[in-house]
């Protein structure tokens, strides 16, 4: 492929993934998670990237569509740093076709599209794998220090971007035929630890945090049974082909052979580490797992094992068609699709929300905070869209909400109550100074 | 020699290494002074639970936003402790950091 040939048809696909994340991206409330971005709070897992958001609302504005702008455009560089290592691992054809498939693949583009910080572990770990990739092919000390300078800063930047310390692990063990330890970069990684160890151990809060939010994703023992359900309730299509792909690598590696690339080895790894995730953290399995460029890795593997030009093109575009597909029916992109204003975080928990309110009980909703929101909301109301419908009309009438810290526990206690329907977008609240 | 083998020699190895370590110093530090500030925690467990209900009853006091604690420093002579927090309100339009001094229970030895 000519470079200039190739160039176009990266804009162009970088022009649509970044079309697919702008478009429509201030509609909706923010939800909870998106809120604490927004406010930049530190999250248990994750210390500097909120603060991204909070400068990008400095310049742009305080609205939903600064809060969320940095996170979309994350994501339409991880689409950048996918054709890099497609690039890399194999070709120019493969990495286009690996950035086209990421660019529209459904989950990572409404992941892309909220301010929630997952989106940034896909970007993480794709640049730790092209740094690991090109130190080892070109040995220079610019390499060195990117690779070293990644290793440091990603934990601080997302919690979870260790995991990929694990896969890479499993590959030098791999390849250096158990004697893992002759090779620098192992050593590497445990010095490059360090600043993150010292930092979590001279924060007691964090640790604190850490423990109940730990607490509540881990959640009951295992089971084949649970991890089954849950596998199938948290993100089908995403976590059925992630472990497709292991069996792929499996058979590739154990019965025929041909496991050769970097590439396979790696992503052999990270398939073991999504298996092992999604059985130990049985609640909240995608929140962890991200596989989306395992995913594509393997899509565009398996798109071209067909040498047969019609049936590639064939097939990538009947791909293109299904994710657009299902990207434009999706209610928080499309948003005309949505039948109410408040983001899908209410919308999944609106049944549940009715049946209480029917009861007259107070409801109960995570603010992830590592206390609860305890709702009271009006008898008169019923619906908690139709509360905040009726409370932008009656801004004066009475309606409170009592936030109370419990750490999932029974015994809670009052936290602070606001009077405001405002709290609902809690972006749009300034607190009250003490 | 190629370039390949001229970035594997010993004393390449050694510059690359210092220049690690240095890096690695030079993040650790904050941390490791912080530590220091806070020692008296990793050796007393009625000291921990003390700073751990001030940060709970801080968040309580503060609101709901000041969820960004820093307990920066633990410090006194014999059995009563002073701990130092930093609280901060998060909103993009406000920048609201302060300090408050805290003494806490006597602490049995």
């Amino acid at each position: 492929m000519k470079p200039n040939q190739r160039n176009l048809v990266l804009i162009a696909i970088l022009a649509l993934a970044l079309g697919l994340r702008l478009f429509n991206l201030g509609a909706g409330d923010l939800t909870t998670d998106e809120a604490k971005t927004a406010l930049g709070v530190a999250f248990p897992h994750s210390f500097l990237l909120p603060q991204i958001s909070v400068i990008s609302q400095k310049i742009f504005g305080f609205n939903e569509m600064a809060a969320r702008l940095p996170f979309a455009l994350l994501g339409t560089g991880a689409v950048w740093l996918m054709f890099i290592f497609g690039r890399l691992v194999k070709d120019d054809k493969f990495g286009l076709l690996t950035a086209g498939l990421l660019a529209v693949l459904p989950g990572n583009v409404i992941l892309s599209r909220s301010a929630y910080l997952d989106i940034s572990l896909v970007f993480i770990w794709l640049l730790l794998l092209i740094a690991w990739l090109i130190w080892e092919r070109q040995k220079s000390l610019a390499g060195w220090l990117t690779l070293f300078l990644i290793i440091l800063i990603a934990p601080f930047l997302k919690i979870q971007a260790v995991y990929l310390f694990f896969v890479l692990f499993l590959y030098l063990v791999y390849q250096r035929r158990g004697r893992f330890w002759r090779d620098e970069r192992f050593w590497l990684m445990a010095v490059g630890w360090l600043p993150f160890l010292f930092y979590f151990l001279s924060q007691p809060q964090q640790l604190y945090d850490m423990k109940s939010y730990i607490t509540k994703q881990i959640g009951d023992a295992s089971s084949l049974v649970s991890f089954l359900s849950n596998l199938w309730q948290a993100n089908g299509i995403l976590l059925v082909a992630s472990l497709g792909g292991l069996g792929f690598f499996v058979w590739r590696a154990g019965i025929k052979k041909q496991v050769q690339s970097d590439a396979d080895k790696l992503m052999g790894g990270f398939f073991l580490l999504i298996g092992l995730i999604l059985f130990f953290t049985p609640n909240n399995l995608y929140y962890y797992v991200m596989p989306d460029m395992a995913v594509v890795y393997f899509s565009a593997y398996f798109i071209t094992s067909f040498k047969k030009r019609t049936r590639l093109v064939l097939l990538t575009a009947v791909c293109l068609i299904i994710n657009l597909g299902l990207i434009f029916t999706n209610p928080n992109i499309n948003f005309a699709c949505s039948n109410d204003s408040l983001g899908y975080f209410w919308q999944n928990n609106q049944r549940e929300i009715n049946s209480l309110i029917s009861n007259g009980r107070p409801v109960f909703l995570d603010t992830g905070l590592g206390f609860t929101g305890k709702w009271y909301i009006l008898q008169t109301t019923y619906k908690t869209d139709y509360f905040v419908n009726w409370r932008k009309k009656n801004p004066l009438a009475p309606a409170w909400l009592v936030l109370t810290k419990t750490n999932y526990e029974e015994n809670y206690r009052q936290f602070e109550v606001w009077r405001d329907y405002e709290s609902v977008k809690i972006i749009k609240v300034l607190p009250a100074l003490k | 020699m190629n370039k390949k083998n001229m970035n594997n020699t010993g004393k390449n190895k050694i510059i690359r290494w210092l220049i690690v370590f240095f890096f690695t110093l030079i993040f650790c530090s904050p941390s490791l002074i912080k530590i220091y500030n806070l020692r008296y925690l990793y050796f007393s467990k009625l000291i921990q639970s003390q700073s751990i209900s001030l940060i709970t009853d801080l968040r309580e006091q503060k609101g709901w936003s000041a969820t960004d604690l820093d307990l920066f420093g633990i410090t006194g002579d014999g059995s009563v402790k002073q701990f130092g927090f930093y609280y901060h309100y998060n909103h993009p339009a406000v920048i609201s950091a302060k300090q408050m001094i805290i003494t806490g229970l006597p602490v049995k030895k």
